[in-house]
Parts: structure tokens; C-alpha cells; sequence
């Protein structure tokens, strides 16, 4: 078969080779001759291409480990892994703190404010839903009720709520300061994102730089004072 | 000298071989005749169609005035047309009659089912004349390589199907053993273009994939297409001719079988090397870039075993002009090989991609590679098919000097154009109309590459006429009765 392989091209590459040759170039050499195959003789793959083939592939897969990214569908150049990726990520404090206010409105403030936030004038609970004082830019006032609570009349979207009173809830909240502040922060992000209202995230420093300021006090919050505190107090 | 047969000439070769093997071999190129020399003198026509389109798409890049009042002469259109029918017009159609023509002879055996190959080569120029007339109607799909309009494509691979059952027919049932070199290429390139041009199709115009995953199988298609279905059947030529025409087997057939095999291995993965760095992920440009140094093992084995093959008898080009096209062939086939490997490099290909440079290498693939290795089988076989010999020496002198120093033109050209353009790219002071102003130069150079290149093709396609007008009157031949062409040579059928 393989003396076949060699003898086979050259039979009927002579009468046309040798007749287009003969018009377009007339060499005597050039005309194709019938070809023995000299057998055993060069048909072997030299060791050295084998060689340089596992040498390429362990250099391909050394690149393919490195740079492919382990074959995950989310990596893209120019990074090369998922745990790079990871790093990388913007650490998304506002969704844990959202997490956490979620899970405490849930247990706690449910019971007046209602699930959707909505309120109960039969308890004379006003509405966190729209409302314009859970949506001040600074929310120093919100701080302020949340920590010491809140006695009296207020008015919300126009509407009074006469006897209104909330129970100081910072302040029995389970937990040394830091833990009261973060679960603070977490509830007035989460009322403040939560049933179509649209105000910045609360962090824990801002609580706590709020809080210095009425540390040791003890009464509830009447409307006129937080009046008093400016909504777009840095503090 | 341009007589074309003379009974002495063809007693004397005769006699020095024995009249079996010689009675043989013209008994099956006559068997041949019909459908191969349909398919070759076709893929001769669109080439040259093709490459009057695309020297009007190239000035156009320069000068983007030339010939736009009418929207079906306009750049958008003219490129991908001219695209279309160089790669399924001339190369693949081309192809295909060659490599018809090479199973026949190394099968041992007169064709089989010439009619079914012939109403394919048919059916292919019904396909591929519907296809590119819908492109510059402006019915583009936006695929690259896969432009033409829906329609196109069934009508396409039918006639694929035919051409390629019946050429695999022909190796099954040849007398001689199959198992030759080329053989294996042409089989495998059967199988390759039958899976991926459906496949790309399937993927992109029947159940089209979502977002950037269509740029990916774009990309993987217009790789493949080039560097398995086409590379193949040019490697095939190759290995068909430089043995028979150096007058020794080839050197070392082991080393076949390692090129061959690496080919089919890391050949269809290399297509996303140029999206490293693409909004693809990581992986699939990494893999492209292995697959695409990997590669170059296939070229380096295949390189070696031609030029241990040839080696001493290089002279030999000088003055058998079948050889100097093939060989050129295998030399841009080497070069366009290792651009493909340092424009696949990242170091690189974060410079070059989306410039001129893939495209030069492309063109040099296809035009130098492929190309020329396919124009010198068809110098080879026409003669025999039709027995009957070249008229002109000069003509066919003049086509191998345009077509090389056009693509060569061309390739400089693309390349120098990218690498400036990539370079520039990568100021970000640079404005972007100053880049693409840049690059004008280099495309004027181009443009002056294919109007050279084109002027050979002009040549051979005049040659290729003056041959069939003078076998018309030698011996009432008929090109269009396809069906009578073996009764016109009653002498030739045993």
C-alpha cells in the first residue's frame, strides 16, 4: 500500500504534465517519472517532533491554567479569576445593612407602621410611606425618634396624628452601641428604600456621629424640638 | 511550439512507460472532463469577477467617491461580494474541481457519477450567482463570509452534498488502495466543510445565537473555513504535486501523518485568538491563542517534509511552471502561517486586532496559499482533461509574476497599514479620524496590489478561453454538452 501510494500520482501525471510542459516550459528534467519509493527509508516521525509536541502542550496548558480564567463563564480579560473578581467587588454594605433593618422592621416596628409601612390612625401611627420626615436628605431627626422615641402630636403629609407616642426602641435594642447603631442604620435604610420611598442609604457612622449629640438624654422627642434640628444638618 | 498534440509526441510517451499506465491515467482525466472542467473554468470566471469588485472596493477605501452614485456599486456591498466570490465563487468551486479530479486519478479509477458532480457544479453556480447578486441588492445578512441572503446557503450545501458524495464515492470505490497524503486531506476536507458551513448557517441565520456569541461563531467559521476546508484542499495539491514534479516520494511520511494530524487536532480552535481581550470570556480567546501556536507544529512538520522533498531540486521551478505556482503556494502558505501565529501572540494581537493586518493575512492565505497552489493544479490538469497543451508560455509567465507580486503587495501593505494603525491607536491623544487618515497610504498600496494581481487573473482567464476556443475547433468541442464530451474522445475510452 504505501509502494501504491508513491507509484500511483505519477502514471497519470505524465501524459498531460509532459504535454503542458512540452507548450509552456520544455525541460526534459521536469517531466514527472515513475517513482519506486525507496522502502523503510525516512518514513519514520523523528523523536524530536514528539519531543517539541509534549513540550508545546505543557507549555499551553501552563498558559491555559494561568490565563483561561479556569474556564469560567464570568471571567473576562484583562482578569484572570473568579477570586480576582471577587476582591475586586464593591463591598455592598447598604444591601447588608437593607437586610438587616428588613428582618428588624419585620419583628418590631410591624406592629404599628403596619407591613407596607402605611400607618394606623386608629393608633394614631403615622405613615413611613411617603412620608416627608423618612424622606428628609439627612436623617437626624429619624435617628433622634429611633433612639429616645417620640411623645405628642405630629404631623405627617399634612395630616395630624394627635397622640402619637413611640417607645425609645434604640435604646432597648439587644447589644452594646455598636451593634444598637448598626441596627439602627439598617431599619432607616431599609424604610427609607422600601415601599416606593427613594432616600440615600443610612450608615452607621452617621448614626453614631448623630447620636453623640444626645447621648444622655432620657424623655421622648417632642415634634417642636426635632423641628428644631435642621434636615440638611451634616450631623 | 503551440501545436497542441502531435502523434509523435504522444507515441514517444508512450512508448517509454508501456501503454497500460498512460492509456489508463488519460482514460480517467478524460472521465473528468465534463464536471471538473465546468467547475474550474467557473471558479475562473468569478475570480476574475471577484477581483474587479474588490479593486473597486479597495479604491474605494482611498477614495471614497470612486463610483458611488449608484447604492450596488458602493463599498458595503462590493467588498462582501467580492469576499463571497473569491472564497465560494473561485476557491471553493475551484477546489472542488481539483480535488475531483485528484480522487479520480488516485483512486485509479474513471470518475464516478460525473453527472451527479456536474449538476452540482451547476446547482453551486446557481447558488453562488443568486447569493452575490442579493448581496449588492443590498440583501446582506452581516455576516462575514456568510453575506449572502438566506436563500443562498440550502441551494449551496445541496450542491456541496452532491459534489462531495460523489467524490467520496470515487475514493471508496477506487481501484487503487486509498490511503495516499492527499487523500487524507481531501476526505478530511469533505468532512470539515460539511460541518462547518452548516453549523456557522445553522447558528447564525436558521436559529441565530444571542449577542456577541454570533461574532464568536462568526469568527470561528471564517477561521475554519480558511484554515480546514480550503487550507486542506491546498495542502492536498501540494502534496500531490511536489513529489511527482521533484521526481521522489515524498521524504518522510511519518511526518505526514504528525502535520496531518495536528492539523485536524489544533486546526478548528484557533478562530478566537483575536478575542482575547473581546467581550468574550476569558477562556475562549486563551484556548484560540493555544490552539493557534500549537498549530504552527502542523506547518513546521509540513514545511520540513516538503523542502526535504524538494530539496536540491528547486531548480526545478525555473522551468516547470505547475511546480513554481505550487511551490510559490506553499511558500505564502508557510508565511501566511507564521502571521497567523505572531497576529494570534497577545502581545500582538492587542496591537493588531480590528486593524489592516488580519485582513492582509487573510488575503494572503487565501490569494497566495490557496490561490496559487489551486491556479497551478488547474495549469496541470486542464492540459490533460482536454488534451491539449497551453498556448502561451508567456501568459502563463505573466500570470505567476502578477499574482505574486500582487498579493505580496497586497500582504506588505495590509500589514505595514495595521501595525501603524494599531500603534496609533494606542495614543489616547490620537484622534481617530487622524488614524484612519493615516492609513491611506498603505491602502492606496493595496489597491495598487489587487489592480496588479487582478491584471494576471485577466491573463489566465484569457489564457484559459484561447485553450477551450482552440479544443472547440481541433475537435468539435462543445463546452456546454457537457454530456457528449466522453463521446467526442471515443479513442480515449478503453
Amino acid at each position: 500500500m504505501k509502494k501504491r501510494k508513491h507509484t500511483t500520482p505519477a502514471p497519470a501525471a505524465r501524459p498531460g504534465a509532459s504535454r503542458s510542459v512540452r507548450t509552456a516550459a520544455p525541460p526534459a528534467t521536469a517531466g514527472p517519472r515513475l517513482i519506486e519509493p525507496a522502502p523503510g527509508r525516512g518514513g519514520r516521525l523523528s523523536a524530536v517532533w514528539i519531543v517539541v509536541t509534549v513540550a508545546s502542550l505543557c507549555l499551553g496548558g501552563v498558559y491555559l491554567i494561568r490565563s483561561a480564567g479556569h474556564f469560567d463563564a464570568r471571567v473576562y480579560h484583562p482578569y484572570r479569576s473568579v477570586e480576582e473578581l471577587a476582591i475586586l467587588q464593591p463591598k455592598a454594605v447598604a444591601d447588608e445593612l437593607h437586610t438587616v433593618g428588613r428582618r428588624l422592621y419585620h419583628t418590631l416596628c410591624v406592629q404599628c407602621h403596619q407591613p407596607r409601612g402605611q400607618g394606623n390612625p386608629a393608633t394614631f401611627t403615622p405613615p413611613l410611606a411617603g412620608s416627608e420626615w423618612v424622606l428628609a436628605p439627612d436623617p437626624g431627626r429619624l435617628i433622634r425618634i429611633l433612639y429616645k422615641g417620640l411623645y405628642g402630636p405630629i404631623t405627617v403629609n399634612g395630616q395630624s396624628y394627635g397622640q402619637a407616642a413611640m417607645f425609645a426602641v434604640g435604646d432597648q435594642l439587644p447589644g452594646n452601641d455598636d451593634a444598637k447603631a448598626k441596627q439602627i442604620a439598617g431599619v432607616l435604610t431599609y424604610i427609607r428604600s422600601a415601599w416606593g420611598n427613594q432616600a440615600a442609604p443610612v450608615s452607621v457612622d452617621q448614626v453614631n456621629a448623630a447620636h453623640a449629640q444626645f447621648k444622655d438624654r432620657t424623655t421622648p422627642w417632642t415634634e417642636a424640638e426635632l423641628q428644631a434640628i435642621p434636615e440638611t444638618d451634616p450631623e | 511550439m503551440a501545436r497542441p498534440m502531435s502523434a509523435s509526441a504522444t507515441s514517444a510517451a508512450t512508448a517509454a512507460a508501456g501503454p497500460a499506465p498512460r492509456d489508463a491515467a488519460a482514460a480517467i482525466a478524460v472521465s473528468c472532463r465534463g464536471p471538473v472542467v465546468l467547475l474550474v473554468v467557473s471558479a475562473s470566471v468569478w475570480l476574475v469577477i471577484g477581483g474587479v469588485l474588490g479593486v473597486v472596493a479597495s479604491i474605494q477605501l482611498h477614495a471614497p467617491g470612486f463610483l458611488t452614485h449608484n447604492a450596488w456599486l458602493t463599498v458595503g456591498r462590493l467588498r462582501p461580494a467580492s469576499m463571497n466570490l473569491w472564497v465560494y465563487g473561485f476557491a471553493t468551486q475551484a477546489g472542488l474541481g481539483v480535488l475531483v479530479w485528484l480522487v479520480a486519478r488516485l483512486g485509479g479509477r474513471r470518475l464516478l457519477y460525473p453527472g451527479a458532480i456536474a449538476l452540482g457544479a451547476v446547482l453551486w453556480n446557481a447558488g453562488v450567482t443568486l447569493g452575490v447578486v442579493g448581496i449588492l441588492a443590498g440583501g446582506t445578512t452581516g455576516f462575514e463570509w456568510l453575506e449572502m441572503p438566506r436563500d443562498a446557503p440550502p441551494l449551496l450545501f445541496l450542491a456541496f452534498l452532491l459534489m462531495a458524495i460523489g467524490a467520496l464515492a470515487n475514493v471508496v470505490f477506487g481501484r487503487e488502495p486509498a490511503g495516499s497524503v492527499p487523500q487524507w486531506y481531501l476526505v478530511a476536507a469533505l468532512c470539515w466543510f460539511a460541518w462547518v458551513y452548516p453549523t456557522a448557517c445553522h447558528l447564525l441565520l436558521v436559529n441565530p445565537v444571542r449577542g456577541v456569541l454570533q461574532a464568536a461563531v462568526n469568527s470561528w467559521f471564517t477561521s475554519n473555513l480558511l484554515g480546514l476546508w480550503l487550507t486542506a484542499v491546498g495542502l492536498a495539491v501540494v502534496f500531490d504535486c511536489v513529489p511527482a514534479r521533484a521526481g521522489r516520494p515524498l521524504a518522510n511520511r511519518g511526518l505526514a501523518v504528525f502535520g496531518f494530524w495536528t492539523l485536524a487536532v489544533f486546526g478548528s480552535w484557533n478562530g478566537l485568538a483575536p478575542w482575547l481581550g473581546g467581550p468574550l470570556p476569558r477562556w475562549m480567546g486563551a484556548v484560540g491563542v493555544v490552539a493557534n501556536a500549537l498549530l504552527g507544529l502542523s506547518v513546521a512538520a509540513v514545511a520540513w517534509n516538503w523542502h526535504l522533498t524538494l530539496r536540491g531540486r528547486y531548480s526545478r521551478c525555473r522551468t516547470d511552471w505547475v511546480l513554481r505556482f505550487v511551490v510559490s503556494g506553499a511558500v505564502a502558505y508557510v508565511l501566511a502561517s507564521v502571521a497567523g501565529f505572531l497576529l494570534g501572540l497577545p502581545c500582538l494581537a492587542a496591537i493588531t486586532s480590528l486593524t489592516l493586518a488580519p485582513v492582509g493575512r487573510t488575503q494572503l492565505a487565501l490569494h497566495g496559499f490557496v490561490g496559487l497552489t489551486l491556479l497551478g493544479a488547474i495549469y496541470d490538469l486542464l492540459p490533460r482533461l482536454l488534451d491539449i497543451g497551453w498556448p502561451s508560455p508567456r501568459l502563463i509567465r505573466f500570470h505567476w509574476l502578477a499574482s505574486v507580486v500582487g498579493v505580496a503587495l497586497v500582504f506588505v501593505a495590509l500589514t505595514l497599514g495595521g501595525l501603524n494603525q494599531g500603534l496609533r491607536l494606542r495614543d489616547p491623544d490620537a484622534s481617530f479620524p487622524a488614524v484612519i487618515q493615516s492609513t491611506v497610504p498603505f491602502l492606496g498600496n493595496a489597491s495598487l496590489g489587487w489592480t496588479v494581481w487582478l491584471a494576471g487573473q485577466v491573463a489566465f482567464l484569457g489564457h484559459v478561453a484561447r485553450l477551450l476556443w482552440r479544443r472547440c475547433r481541433q475537435a468539435s468541442f462543445i463546452p456546454a454538452r457537457v454530456r457528449t464530451l466522453n463521446a467526442a474522445h471515443p479513442s480515449r475510452n478503453p
